[in-house]
């Protein structure tokens, strides 16, 4: 923070005091370091998520993820701090939710499979014990 | 950082003791002021992204599953609900209370996906060990249908074994039955036949030689008129009943013959002993010379004995005048008088 706190009330002439406000009004406003550590983990959630399937189970979310990344870098290039770090926030909460949707669909799936295969398994048995019924023993010839 | 109006005032150095400036100053410092911060912080009264969010956790834990099985994210998305809320009730920007709401939101929707997962997952293990519980029945069916499968084919095989052998073994004794009953059959209508024809043949022929049975045996009589009177020497018209004889023995070769003698009662007793005798043995030399076994024939003469008619009338005496061929059965022996 770099101000230049006046606090001398009887030497402030009026074009400074205006001047000064509207500076530390500015700075109040824009004076932010740029948001690293938020890029960062933006980057490392959008990476996760597609490691959790994010193109396949959670296309939407992922892509809205990577556009926020993207505008977020490209507010970091025009020295637009806040706006930056915004963009990177919700960017990796959205690649959290592509990789949380992703994580649930294949769970999913994996359940909708093994429910597939035990219902053939089952009308595989039911198939079988209807086909061969308790064997019969033969007959033995009269003597 | 987003501050309060407050913090940013004392950041700036302001203090609430008045300035000594000219009024105009004053007045143009405040509304510069009032300005700025009129431009960092809008205030609305209602936040819509905020209500979304709040509607959309209080959403969340009406759900138990999501609460119970995703608690530690919708802790998360209670804290940023919060967050937002705190953002609120300060009258930070709208668009800070709209960014805060929207990471809120996510984070309800990571717990509710999240509580997806754990769902699925929990199902997946509970239709898993019901898959292992079928797979394991199936094969104890498996091995059980084998295991009965293979007890009936044994039993099976043993039944065909136990089956073929009695099959067989009755085979076997039907055969051997069949052939001694074809065998006896056979004999039987052999000996049937023979037998038949051994009477038809001996029926002809005793007819043939007029011989008639009696207890002790076959009795075939050569009549007086086959002997010259008074003499032993057979006639030649004799010969005929002789063949028929001897051919009738050599077919019968157990049986014997005793060749019997008899006068009338004309001469003396000796003379009709010695006649008799003599007629006896000239048949029994007739058998003989022809083909009969000499110790099969044997003689005996009774003289005027044994009378078959009477001795008045000539016809009478003629017909005692005879020797009378006893024929044995198989036996060879011949009951004597």
């Amino acid at each position: 923070m770099h101000r230049t706190p006046d606090s001398r009330p009887s030497t402030l002439r009026l074009p400074a005091a205006i001047a000064l406000c509207l500076a530390a009004g500015l700075a109040a406003c824009a004076s932010v370091p740029m948001p690293v550590e938020e890029l960062a983990m933006a980057r490392s959630a959008v990476a996760n998520a597609v490691s959790a399937g994010g193109e396949e189970f959670a296309a939407g979310a992922l892509q809205q993820a990577r556009d926020k990344l993207a505008r977020a870098d490209a507010a970091a290039g025009q020295d637009k701090p806040d706006e930056a770090r915004t963009l990177a926030q919700q960017a990796e909460a959205d690649a959290q939710v592509a990789a949380a949707r992703s994580r649930a669909a294949k769970a999913q799936r994996t359940l909708t499979a093994l429910q597939g295969d035990n219902r053939v398994l089952q009308e595989e048995m039911e198939r079988q014990s209807r086909a061969a019924p308790m064997p019969v023993a033969p007959t033995s010839p009269r003597n | 950082m987003i501050r309060t109006p407050q913090q940013r005032q004392a950041a700036l150095g302001l203090s609430t003791r008045p300035l000594s400036l000219p009024r105009s100053a004053t007045a143009l410092a405040t509304l510069a002021l009032l300005a700025g911060l009129a431009a960092c912080a809008g205030m609305p009264q209602d936040n819509a992204a905020l209500n979304q969010a709040r509607s959309q956790l209080q959403a969340a834990q009406a759900d138990g599953q999501t609460s119970r099985l995703a608690a530690p994210e919708l802790q998360r998305a209670v804290d940023a609900v919060a967050q937002a809320d705190a953002a609120f009730a300060r009258r930070d920007s709208a668009e800070s209370v709209d960014h805060l709401s929207y990471l809120a939101a996510q984070r309800v929707v990571i717990a509710e996906e999240t509580r997806r997962q754990r769902q699925a997952e929990a199902t997946s293990a509970t239709a898993g060990l019901e898959r292992d519980r079928m797979r394991l029945a199936a094969r104890t069916r498996e091995a059980d249908a084998a295991q009965r499968t293979a007890a009936v084919a044994q039993q099976s095989a043993a039944l065909a074994q136990q089956s073929a052998v009695l099959a067989q073994g009755r085979t076997e004794a039907a055969e051997r039955q069949g052939d001694a009953a074809q065998r006896e059959a056979l004999a039987a209508r052999q000996g049937t036949r023979d037998a038949q024809m051994r009477a038809e043949v001996l029926e002809r022929q005793l007819s043939d030689m007029k011989a008639r049975k009696t207890e002790r045996g076959l009795v075939v009589t050569i009549g007086d008129v086959l002997f010259d009177n008074n003499r032993a020497e057979m006639r030649s018209g004799a010969g005929r009943s002789m063949d028929q004889l001897v051919a009738f023995m050599k077919q019968y070769p157990m049986r014997k013959a005793l060749v019997e003698g008899f006068t009338d009662s004309v001469g003396s007793d000796v003379d009709n002993q010695n006649l008799s005798d003599r007629r006896a043995e000239a048949v029994r030399g007739a058998l003989v010379g022809r083909g009969v076994a000499a110790e099969r024939v044997t003689t005996q003469g009774y003289g005027e004995a044994y009378p078959v008619s009477d001795n008045d009338s000539a016809s009478g005496r003629q017909a005692n005048r005879r020797v009378e061929i006893v024929i044995s059965d198989d036996s060879g022996s011949i009951a004597a008088r």
